[in-house]
């Protein structure tokens, strides 16, 4: 299976050629061609950086329009030029060696999906390790992730634009993005809920990582008017689509990915819960090895004197409970999975309450059962 | 200019003009498509863009920033007079 790759561009020529430049390295054999769309660009270095690229990649064609047109525009003349499968990526987007191989094997093998998109550090329901979340494409670059454990289309009601690879013949049933979304925002998610209004299905592909700046295009005031005015539309037309959202969000499959990318780069959060003083000293041989936060309803001051953070905020990845009554110290439960916090292990994602007990001596063997525990997770499950 | 030069102008030129050709075309599938789906879309209201509680972080346009400013200034100025004005046909409109 092969796709073309779009890549609308305005602004910044060096992100837009760090773009260009990692498709042409990490794309394959599934790469057909590239559509770069010259949205007007206002730098002149652009079109010089496109010229020069286009000599250089015989897989490059450059489209440019005669005006600025914004980006549901520009994404549809590159899709309009294309005939095959189709990648719309955002020009501040990096992938990474496999990413279309994977995209497009994912697809080929589902045919229901309209539409999938990767993992990334900021892609709002795709995001890892934190889902939801953006962190800076340092947090993850350079880090091994093994993704072949997890399972390779996870179904989500929408997905994040900057990257989404479009099966063509749904592009032909549905049409390309609606231009009522202006200069952007949204229009993938119109797109997405066409295409599952026609039964097909929208897929987030979890075993393809690309990477992504984020709102290289708009300022933040700018953005925001766009993605309210535009959210207005979506949800008129589609009355129950925030309401998709917030379902799929509770779902345990929803962070199944960012738990285990969170896993292997050893930033789960550990709640340990802890209504006495000797549980409280388990809490604190395990804070200096991994990110401790102590549930308690009697030890607040102890918990600050010792500093402790509180849980608070996001749910925990490992939740330590000290037995159903807590003053049973030699009856020690690790409670590693619970419903409200499934890990990213589909092993263990199957078994949404598995637990272990423990026994510990003391409080060193506690941290060390715990984190041994912890390591297990890391590991894939091929 | 050597022969190799003029192969490679010719070769630039010839690119160009073939991806000059595929947006035009592009451009007239995009252009169907477009309508296409607003023949589809015909009738939908248009949604609001100001004001809306549901979207109170954002700034008003100008246009409205400049009518209060002016209606503000009008009012204290002129308070009397306007208070007069109100009292006198205000709710009678």
């Amino acid at each position: 299976m092969s796709a073309d790759v779009v890549v609308p561009v305005y602004r910044d020529t060096a992100l837009t050629l760090e773009c260009l430049r990692s498709v042409m390295a990490h794309s394959g054999p599934a790469l057909g061609r590239i559509f770069v769309v010259d949205d007007w660009s206002p730098e002149p270095e652009m079109e010089r950086m496109l010229v020069a690229l286009r000599r250089e990649e015989p897989r490059l064609r450059v489209l440019k329009t005669e005006r600025n047109l914004g980006f549901v525009a520009a994404a549809n003349l590159g899709l309009a030029a294309s005939e095959l499968d189709c990648v719309v990526l955002n020009s501040d987007a990096r992938v990474t060696p496999g990413w279309l191989e994977e995209l497009t094997g994912a697809l080929a093998e589902s045919p229901q999906h309209a539409a999938l998109a990767p993992l990334s550090n900021n892609a709002t329901m795709c995001s890892v390790p934190d889902f939801g979340k953006a962190v800076p494409i340092a947090a993850l670059e350079g880090r091994h992730l093994e993704l072949g454990g997890l399972p390779r289309i996870t179904d989500m009601p929408t997905l994040n634009g900057f990257c989404m690879v479009l099966r063509r013949s749904v592009l032909k049933e549905l049409g390309l993005f609606d231009r009522k979304y202006g200069l952007g925002y949204n229009e993938e998610n119109d797109w997405c809920q066409r295409a599952r209004a026609q039964g097909y299905l929208i897929g987030r592909a979890n075993r393809a990582l690309v990477y992504h700046h984020g709102s290289a295009s708009f300022e933040q005031r700018t953005r925001k008017r766009l993605d309210v005015v535009n959210e207005r539309r979506l949800v008129a037309r589609y009355p129950a689509y925030l309401e998709d959202n917030a379902r799929f969000e509770a779902s345990p499959m929803a962070r199944v990915a960012a738990r285990a990318v969170r896993a292997q780069l050893g930033l789960l959060r550990v709640w340990v819960h802890a209504e006495t003083v000797d549980e409280l000293e388990y809490a604190k041989a395990l804070a200096p090895r991994c990110k401790v936060e102590v549930v308690t309803r009697t030890l607040g001051t102890a918990c600050r004197e010792a500093g402790l953070p509180l849980a608070g905020g996001e749910d925990p990845d490992v939740e330590c409970v000290t037995g159903p009554v807590p003053r049973q110290r030699s009856n020690v439960v690790i409670t590693l999975v619970t419903e409200r916090t499934p890990l990213g292990d589909p092993r263990l994602v199957e078994q949404l309450k598995w637990s272990q007990a423990f026994a510990p001596k003391d409080p060193e063997e506690f941290a060390h059962l715990v984190l041994t525990t912890i390591a297990a997770l890391r590991r894939p499950s091929r | 200019m050597s022969s190799v030069d003029e192969l490679e102008v010719r070769l630039e030129q010839a690119v160009r003009e073939r991806d000059q050709a595929l947006t035009e075309c592009a451009r007239v599938r995009a252009e169907l498509d477009a309508l296409r789906l607003a023949l589809q879309r015909r009738g939908e209201p248009e949604p609001p863009l100001y004001p809306d509680s549901a979207a109170p972080g954002l700034a008003p346009p100008l246009r409205y920033v400049v009518a209060d400013s002016l209606n503000d200034a009008v009012k204290g100025v002129l308070g009397p007079l306007h208070r007069f004005v109100r009292a006198r046909w205000g709710h009678e409109r």
